[in-house]
Order: C-alpha cells, then sequence, then structure tokens
C-alpha cells in the first residue's frame, strides 16, 4: 500500500534522505525510529506530496505521491509531528472544517470524540498541548482512511489517552488499514508495530520484525545488594563494577539471564531493576554500535 | 468554495477593518470639504507648504479644488492609498501564504484532497475579493456622501475612473505580494522583501515630486500607474495604464502559481 523506493533527498551532507526503502502492506503497522533530525518527518512529508524526491520513487495505492496527491491524500489520514492550527479557531470549527474538507462522516467524528474527549468550544490558541493532540487525532481519524501517516501520535497525551490510542491503532490495523507510524515513545512502537526501520541521518539501519528486533537486544539490569561485599564479590563474578551496593551489567550471549540468577542466589539481594525497554535498547544497541569508530 | 469561505472567515476582520477604516477616514475628508472650503482654511494651509511637498501628495495648486474630488485626489490618493494599499496587501499575503507555511498551518488545507493549485486559487480569490470590498466600500461611502451632504458633489464617471484605476493598482499589488509569499518558507523573508520593494515605489513616487530632475523616478514606481492629477484633468492614460495594471496582476498571480507548484513544503 505504502511504497518507498531508493528515495534520496538531500538538504545538506548527511541531511535529508538517502536511498530509503521500504513497504508498509494493508493490516500492517509500520514503526519508525529515530533521534531527532533523523529524517523520520521528512520521509512522511515525501508521502504527502509536501516534498519532491531528488531520486527514488514513493507511492501510496499506486499513486504517485508528488504528481498525483489528489489522489493520494483521498487515501490517506494524516497527523503532523506539530500540531500548527489557526489560532482564532475553536475546536469545533476546526473539525467542522476538515470534516468538509476531508468529506468524512459526522457518526465517526461522534465517536473518536468520545475515546478522546476534549472541550471542543475551546480557541485553539487557548489549547494545551494534549488537547491539540487529541483535536489532531479526532481529525486525522474520522476521515476512515485506508492509509494512515502518523506523526509523533502520541506526543502530550496522557497515559489513558496513550492507552486508548493503541487500542484505536489495533482496530483499524484488524480492519486492514496501512499506517505507517514515527515515534520516540518505545513502549507503544513495541505494543502498537508489526514491522519497525530504524533510521539515522537520513539513511535505514535495520529494518525489521519488530520481535526480532526484541529478541535480538541485549538489555540492561541494576542489582542492589544488601552488604558492600556481596556487590564486589559479584561484580568481580560477571566482570563488572560496582556503584556502592549497586552492579549494573548488559546481558549478552555469554552472560545470559539464568547464569546471573544463579549467582544471585548466593548473595543478599535487595532489589533488581530493568533499566529500560527492550525496544529502547534496541535503538541504544544499534546507535551506539553506529557512532563507534 | 470550503477554503475560500474559511480563509474569508479567517481574515475577515482585518479586511473588514481596512475597508471601514479607509471609508471613514474618506467620509471625514468629504464631510469637512465644504467647510473647509467656506472658511478658506485648506487654501491657506496649502499656500504655506512647500511645492515639492504637494507634488509629493499629488496636489496641483494650478486645479484648485472645484470639488471633493480634487480634495481627495491630493489627501488621500495621492500617496496614503499607496501607503495603505501596499500594508493592507503585504499583510494579507502574509496570512494567506507566508504565514501558514511558516508555521506549518497550511497543512490543516494541504492535508485534505487539495492541490496547491486550488489553494493558490483560494488565497488569491480572497486577495481579489478584499481589494475589491476595500474599493467598493470607499467608492460606496463617496458616493453616500454625494447624495447626502450639502456642498458635495461628485462627478460620477471621475470617480468610476479613480476606483477602476484603484482597483486595478490593488490587483497588481496583490499579485506582487502573493507571489512573493510563495517563494519563502520564512514569513519575514517574504515580507522584507515584497515590502523593501514597496517601500521603494513609494520613495521613488516621493522623489518623483522633488524637482523636475527627479521626474524621471516615478516610471520606477508602479504606483505611476495611478496618476490621480492626469486621471482629474481627464487627460490621462487611463486605459493603457489599467491594461498595465492588469497584465502585472496577471503575470505575478501566474508566477505565484507555478512558484508555489513546484517548491518543496516543510510543513
Amino acid at each position: 500500500m505504502i511504497h518507498l523506493e531508493h528515495v534520496t533527498k538531500e538538504f545538506a551532507p548527511k541531511r535529508g534522505l538517502f536511498d530509503v526503502s521500504f513497504s508498509v502492506e494493508p493490516g500492517m503497522v509500520f514503526g519508525f525510529i529515530g533521534p531527532n533530525g533523523a529524517g523520520k518527518s521528512t520521509a512522511i512529508r515525501q508521502l504527502m506530496g509536501l516534498i519532491r524526491a531528488d531520486s527514488g520513487h514513493a507511492t501510496i495505492g499506486g499513486y504517485d505521491c508528488w504528481n498525483q496527491t489528489e489522489d493520494v491524500k483521498h487515501i490517506v489520514g494524516y497527523l503532523p509531528g506539530e500540531i500548527n492550527l489557526p489560532g482564532d479557531f475553536t475546536g469545533e470549527q476546526i473539525l467542522h472544517l476538515m470534516q468538509k474538507l476531508h468529506h468524512s462522516k459526522p457518526e465517526r467524528q461522534m465517536e473518536l470524540l468520545e475515546r478522546f474527549p476534549f472541550e471542543t468550544k475551546t480557541k485553539i490558541r487557548k489549547m494545551s498541548k494534549g488537547m491539540k493532540q487529541k483535536l489532531a487525532l479526532v481529525g486525522c481519524f474520522m476521515k476512515d482512511a485506508p492509509v494512515y501517516l502518523l506523526d509523533e501520535p502520541t506526543s502530550g497525551l496522557d497515559p489513558l489517552m496513550q492507552e486508548r490510542f493503541l487500542a484505536l491503532i489495533d482496530e483499524e490495523r484488524q480492519r486492514g488499514k496501512a499506517i505507517l507510524m514515527s515515534s520516540h515513545h518505545f513502549p507503544e512502537m513495541e505494543k502498537s508495530c508489526d514491522r519497525a526501520a530504524l533510521i539515522k541521518e537520513g539513511r535505514i539501519i535495520i529494518e525489521a520484525d519488530i520481535h526480532e528486533l526484541v529478541r535480538s537486544s541485549r538489555k540492561q539490569y541494576t542489582i542492589e545488594f544488601g552488604l558492600g561485599v556481596h556487590a564486589e564479590q559479584f561484580a568481580r563474578q560477571i566482570g563488572s563494577e560496582r556503584m556502592q551496593n549497586q552492579v549494573s551489567f548488559v546481558t549478552t550471549k555469554q552472560l545470559t539471564l539464568n547464569q546471573v540468577i544463579r549467582f544471585l542466589t548466593e548473595y543478599d539481594v535487595r532489589t533488581i531493576h530493568s533499566s529500560a525497554d527492550d525496544l529502547e535498547h534496541v535503538f541504544l544497541h544499534y546507535y551506539s554500535e553506529e557512532e563507534s569508530p | 468554495m470550503t477554503i475560500i469561505w474559511s480563509l474569508l472567515k479567517h481574515n475577515g476582520k482585518p479586511i473588514t477593518a481596512y475597508a471601514i477604516g479607509t471609508s471613514l477616514y474618506l467620509l471625514m475628508l468629504a464631510a469637512l470639504y465644504p467647510s473647509m472650503m467656506k472658511s478658506g482654511l485648506l487654501e491657506a494651509k496649502l499656500q504655506a507648504l512647500p511645492p515639492e511637498v504637494l507634488k509629493a501628495f499629488q496636489y496641483d495648486k494650478m486645479t484648485g479644488f472645484d470639488n471633493v474630488l480634487d480634495l481627495l485626489g491630493g489627501n488621500y490618493y495621492g500617496l496614503i492609498f499607496q501607503i495603505i494599499a501596499s500594508l493592507f496587501l503585504l499583510s494579507l499575503a502574509a496570512r494567506l501564504l507566508a504565514r501558514p507555511i511558516d508555521n506549518g498551518e497550511l497543512i490543516l488545507y494541504l492535508a485534505a484532497p487539495i492541490t496547491r493549485h486550488q489553494y493558490t486559487a483560494a488565497a488569491m480569490i480572497v486577495m481579489l475579493l478584499a481589494s475589491t470590498c476595500l474599493v467598493l466600500c470607499n467608492t460606496l461611502v463617496l458616493l453616500l456622501t454625494d447624495w447626502f451632504v450639502s456642498g458635495v458633489s461628485i462627478d460620477g464617471l471621475t470617480l468610476i475612473r479613480f476606483q477602476l484605476n484603484a482597483l486595478l493598482l490593488l490587483y497588481a499589488i496583490g499579485g506582487f505580494t502573493l507571489f512573493i509569499a510563495t517563494l519563502f518558507d520564512d514569513e519575514r523573508r517574504a515580507f522584507s522583501i515584497a515590502g523593501g520593494v514597496l517601500i521603494l515605489s513609494i520613495v521613488l513616487t516621493i522623489g518623483a515630486g522633488l524637482s523636475e530632475k527627479t521626474e524621471w523616478m516615478r516610471y520606477g514606481s508602479i504606483f505611476s500607474l495611478f496618476n490621480t492629477q492626469q486621471l482629474l484633468e481627464g487627460t490621462d492614460q487611463f486605459l493603457i495604464h489599467l491594461l498595465t495594471l492588469a497584465s502585472i496582476s496577471l503575470i505575478f498571480h501566474v508566477g505565484a502559481f507555478l512558484s508555489f507548484r513546484k517548491r518543496s513544503l516543510s510543513i
């Protein structure tokens, strides 16, 4: 449904997109992960026909994203990364305008407003970041389009709204929608995506099934011991260093979690803390690898 | 049609403010004209002003003030109108294109199944409607004073020529400001470049009035195509000016369509 083939758009050296290719099929949620300025939004703008590629080809539903932009936008619901709307309009006026522009159904809007409630009579300039995000989500999904392009969709949302968003994404996937979403929020990507691509300096470092990515991750743990001497002994066993009564380590093929648990039965352990989410580790792993000479 | 309504709604207040503001100023001048003429205050004031200043405002002492249009030709249409027209259209082009591109608001429209041509056409129509609204309000106020204020008489044909020329001038400046607004991502840059050109045009118009040696400067300015003295005397090149302004307007509007279609937008 969504296809990028060898797309290059260079703004400056290492700024833009370089030979980026990926596909998103109906019923698939594709995650686009990368630090700020990596090229995630540029790729999405390419698909929205806002930017013309130097080379390569971007299509949605068989339509060329630059030359057939009107056809593309008939089948796409878009959520921009930055929600900028005319400040004088109220939420209600914006939704009414979007409904007219996108030819969407009012029933769908009502249903979405129940999921993501906010005061629609408030003017945009008086709205908080979260309110604007909810307004943009309602505006995007009320189109009921076969394709969604979502740039940082949960930015500014509280945990309850994030959960509701994930439930909505799951429903849309089951209805056969093709969804491309970029995010820094790793737990939500882990929960919602089927495949993911990591992008850095405009190039895709890896693209794989999300579970495969997580399986290949190395996870960091911090153990707090009751006694300093135990921390010292354990640190020596695994070849690490202690920080007062704490020892941190990363699991590898040589140092598995099972092995560590066997060591720990000998000591007085107070807490075991896993420092970050799995996908975040995959991300950090690939990025640190890329940065090392 | 939805885009046009939405843009009109979003920009209705400044358009109305300019139309009402300029009309009230005209109403005030026209209403005060009989008493100013009776008291001789106007003639005395004009005698006190240096001829260069009068020329800059396109006053002509020789023709005097036979009717209210003579007064307006110098006091409003001579220079003030050009300044107001420049500010009005600069700010409108910024609100319709330069600012929405700069701050990303444009995505509200471009995320919908709308082509860039359709958005440019909507912005162009709003600018043309706004210009027409301003000129119509000004004309209506002058007609009302002609009908209801005693001592004021306005020659209908001269008024129509004045307003038609003013309208075409607004269309031409509007086309230019819209074209410049499509060229840049940065609102301030678009505003300063278009504003710079228009200020230069105003300076050339004023400079042209300073002496006979600087008379040539008038032809470097678009405002030379709206010569109030010639319009009042009826010895103008009225049709040539109208056609030239219409051509300038057309060229810049076509330029705006072409430029906006081709460029990448980081919104």
